[in-house]
């Protein structure tokens, strides 16, 4: 794997997209933290 | 008590925009790259241009989100879909239909005619089997083109593609998929209502 820097993984829709699996994803950290979300309404 | 839902539906919407499948009379199946990107949980709404052609390929896009719409294609026959479908996300209307109704197929200002009959800000058809999107006096039109590649006389070298759009309160992410060789290729536009 090519190393890039963060700004190019955040500038790059191959990296950062919502269906992206990558977890150097912006994306990936917002569904993640989505599911804690979710996880904590439910508990409430 | 649902601060959670609401928090998420006032900021954005996912909405998974895909057709022209035609399984399995031209494709047996949905691309496995394809397949292996769209898990459940992360997309809340799918908007079908039609030509699934199968009842299978419907329950598939269940299994992501409950919210799928779907118009009918010409080779719809397996179940009635509605011609045209115009649905409001935050301030934007967007109107779906498959597209073979609208002659001369894919032209722009056939499209343009349809945008104003439907008043929507966005326009989504399929057909052609060709991605396409831009913006045209203001609003946007877009085609997400076959997601299977599925033969078309109109576009014999078909690239399979799908595409995703982020719906914000005024604006609106296009991600653009398309599948070359084996490779996922993403692309991104934006459009932002005037």
């Amino acid at each position: 794997k090519y190393s890039q820097s963060s700004l190019d993984d955040e500038e790059d829709p191959n990296i950062n997209n919502p269906l992206s699996l990558d977890t150097s994803s912006p994306w990936s950290k917002f569904f993640e933290d989505e599911q804690l979300r979710k996880t904590i309404s439910q508990d409430v | 008590f649902r601060v959670a839902g609401v928090f998420r539906s006032t900021r954005m919407v996912l909405v998974l925009v895909i057709g022209d499948l035609h399984i399995p009379h031209r494709a047996h199946d949905i691309p496995s790259e394809f397949k292996k990107l769209l898990l459940p949980g992360k997309i809340e709404q799918v908007f079908v241009t039609g030509n699934l052609c199968s009842r299978e390929t419907y329950d598939y896009f269940r299994t992501l989100t409950s919210e799928v719409t779907v118009v009918s294609g010409e080779f719809d026959e397996v179940r009635k879909y509605p011609e045209t479908k115009v649905t409001t996300i935050m301030d934007f209307k967007i109107g779906l239909t498959h597209g073979h109704q609208v002659v001369p197929w894919g032209d722009k200002d056939a499209l343009a005619i349809l945008q104003r009959q439907l008043d929507v800000d966005v326009l989504i058809t399929g057909h052609t089997h060709e991605f396409n999107a831009y913006e045209h006096n203001g609003k946007f039109f877009l085609n997400p083109g076959s997601a299977t590649g599925a033969y078309s006389a109109l576009n014999p070298e078909v690239v399979p593609s799908f595409v995703l759009m982020d719906v914000q309160k005024s604006s609106i992410g296009f991600y653009v998929y398309h599948l070359r060789d084996t490779d996922v290729k993403v692309t991104r536009m934006f459009y932002r209502k005037k």
